[in-house]
């Protein structure tokens, strides 16, 4: 059965297989094939059912917040109040109480009183929506887990581009991340994707992919291979990166890629100053990725904040291998 | 059919073939090799029968045995480089992720309007061969034929039909296909163009546009939010690049190369059906 990404709303990402119960907040939810991907669910007594819309509120800004005081004093009701009603009563029913013991609500400008309600239904209803695993999701929602282990989808993108990935070229992928950089270059190509089956070498996340470990698409690489056979060498690592292409480099013919990824931009400008120098490659490029997601909505259109993973997507060398001897 | 081997794999030179001549990071240019032919730049005249009889990857010397050049096999990346300009263009960084959001992979049916200068057509072609295509809608006609004749220069018209249409006026519809995977708009209104281009969707299939102001993503934004498209999600991308050498005291020293650095580009807003 294959995998999605579970999206509580406004809380964390997982994967997910669509069957049997998962957590969503503090309530269980029973999830099955029949779900729609890309739309909210609420969960009203351990089941899915379709969210209504999340009515954005779509005009200017009116109201103003002078007489607002915040003194945590605004709701009336305790703690204890609030799981008594939302057990006997259901979501709904809390937020409207919860509205009409909150003192401050009617002082709130139209969009204020807009999040304080898209606050209080991803709480208590227990929001959530299933995504497909596509590559960036899965890299996405492993790295919002274990930033480390993983990928930020931005990098990832850039990464498959840099490394010429499609249908038909001969890739040789060195993978420090679980298997998200294997499962994302065997999803873009058609043939058979080699392997360097390292000291680390995991492929966990092959699953999410749809792939099976030991899938015939997936063969074994050696430094001992002959020379020059590759169109494209594709590295993830957070180990040193100049010993990993010492090793691999003589396998890629000329003018094959080169495209390496770290966290560690130390990794990365040793390789960028190595290849320049010995001048193994040309059009040698050493960057940072940095992308930032924005809220869009009438007047209010900001950079997003609840972005934990901040801006930087980690570092790439990118570059064409060439031979020195003169024609 | 797709041939054997697409030219982004090319390992030899080939007459008639379209290879990179690379001078310099900033000095990367198309070739397209003829038999006895030769090309002149800033580092003397270079016979193609030359460049022909080494593999890709070589270090190509001059008549003169002075100035050299390195040949390299055609890949996107160095196509939008080395691109003529008829408009502005999209670059790596916000390409990358328009494929990668956009999900195209073999086998996808994708639309794009403008083509533009084909920056990101011949990026799309890529990752959507050996059978999948791009139908991509230009309605400068001038833009529209020199995009076609790249195409076919490239080896690469079985994937992709490029026509002069003014998608605002006339939609997306093509007797090629009959669903799009995704649909890309780099167009100066695409809040316009999206109730058409929903049409042509398949259900799930993702959208993107990209807009160089926020005032286009707003309105962009909002007609998206009215047709009912799901996950709705602008983001700004940009490569910051750097440049790392060991200095006098024999310590690596890395740098902000802030010449190459690109400030803003556009967001990119991305939807699904
Ligand atoms: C900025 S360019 C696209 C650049 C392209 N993305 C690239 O990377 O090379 C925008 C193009 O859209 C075309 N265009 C504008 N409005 C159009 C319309 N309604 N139908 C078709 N093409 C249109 C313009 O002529 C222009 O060539």
């Amino acid at each position: 059965m294959s995998w999605v990404v579970l999206q509580v709303m406004s809380g964390p990402r997982s994967l997910v297989q669509l069957r049997g119960k998962v957590k969503v907040g503090k309530q269980f939810v029973k999830l099955s094939p029949e779900l729609l991907y890309n739309r909210v669910y609420q969960v009203k007594n351990g089941e899915p059912e379709l969210a209504s819309g999340e009515d954005t509120y779509d005009g200017p800004v009116t109201g103003d917040n002078r007489g607002f005081i915040d003194d945590n004093t605004a709701q009336t009701l305790t703690s204890e109040e609030i799981i008594e009603i939302r057990n006997s009563e259901g979501g709904e029913a809390l937020i409207n109480t919860l509205v009409q013991n909150s003192k401050t609500f009617n002082m709130k400008t139209q969009f204020s009183q807009e999040k304080y309600l898209r606050k209080k239904k991803n709480k208590h209803l227990a929001l959530f929506k299933i995504l497909r695993a596509t590559p960036g999701n899965i890299a996405d929602t492993q790295y919002s887990q274990k930033p480390s282990k993983s990928i930020r989808s931005d990098a990832l993108h850039n990464l498959l581009a840099l490394g010429n990935i499609h249908s038909d070229c001969a890739v040789l992928v060195y993978d420090d991340i679980g298997g998200i950089l294997l499962g994302s270059v065997l999803e873009k190509t058609t043939g058979t994707v080699s392997v360097v089956r390292h000291a680390h070498y995991r492929d966990h996340n092959l699953k999410y992919f749809g792939i099976k470990v030991n899938s015939e698409r997936i063969s074994h690489v050696l430094p001992e291979n002959p020379a020059g056979t590759y169109d494209s060498l594709i590295v993830a690592s957070q180990e040193p990166l100049k010993e990993i292409l010492e090793k691999y480099l003589p396998l890629l013919r000329p003018s094959g890629t080169i495209s390496t990824y770290s966290q560690d931009l130390m990794q990365v400008a040793i390789v960028y100053e190595w290849l320049i120098k010995e001048t193994l490659a040309v059009n040698v490029c050493l960057e940072e990725i940095w992308t930032r997601e924005f809220q869009v909505l009438p007047e209010r259109t900001h950079p997003n904040m609840n972005s934990r993973q901040g801006s930087s997507g980690g570092y790439i060398v990118s570059g064409n291998k060439v031979i020195s001897e003169i024609s | 059919m797709q041939p054997a081997s697409c030219l982004f794999c090319d390992k030899s030179a080939n007459p008639s073939k379209t290879i990179m001549i690379y001078e310099n990071y900033n000095a990367i240019k198309p070739l397209v090799l003829k038999e006895h032919g030769f090309f002149n730049n800033r580092f003397g005249l270079f016979h193609h029968d030359r460049i022909i009889s080494t593999p890709l990857g070589s270090k190509v010397k001059e008549v003169k045995e002075k100035g050299y050049i390195y040949t390299l096999t055609t890949t996107p990346e160095l196509w939008t480089k080395g691109i003529s300009m008829r408009t502005q263009i999209l670059y790596r960084a916000d390409i990358s992720m328009i494929i990668g959001n956009l999900n195209i992979r073999p086998g996808s049916i994708v639309v794009e309007a403008g083509t533009g200068s084909a920056s990101l057509s011949i990026s799309i072609i890529r990752s959507l061969l050996p059978h999948g295509k791009l139908f991509t809608f230009e309605f400068n006609p001038g833009r529209a034929e020199e995009a076609k004749n790249e195409f076919i220069q490239l080896g690469l018209e079985n994937n992709v039909v490029s026509e002069c249409r003014d998608v605002l006026e006339n939609g997306f519809s093509h007797a090629g296909y009959t669903e799009a995977d995704a649909v890309f708009l780099d167009l100066p209104c695409p809040w316009n163009a999206v109730e058409k281009a929903k049409e042509i969707l398949k259900v799930e299939g993702n959208l993107c546009t990209f807009s160089p102001c926020i005032e286009q993503v707003q309105k962009t934004c909002q007609m998206l939010r009215k047709l009912d498209f799901q996950e709705i999600k602008t983001v700004e991308t940009l490569i910051r690049p750097y440049q790392a050498r060991t200095n006098e005291k024999g310590n690596l020293s890395i740098q902000m190369d802030a010449e190459q650095e690109r400030l803003h580009t556009g967001y990119l807003t991305f939807a699904i059906k």
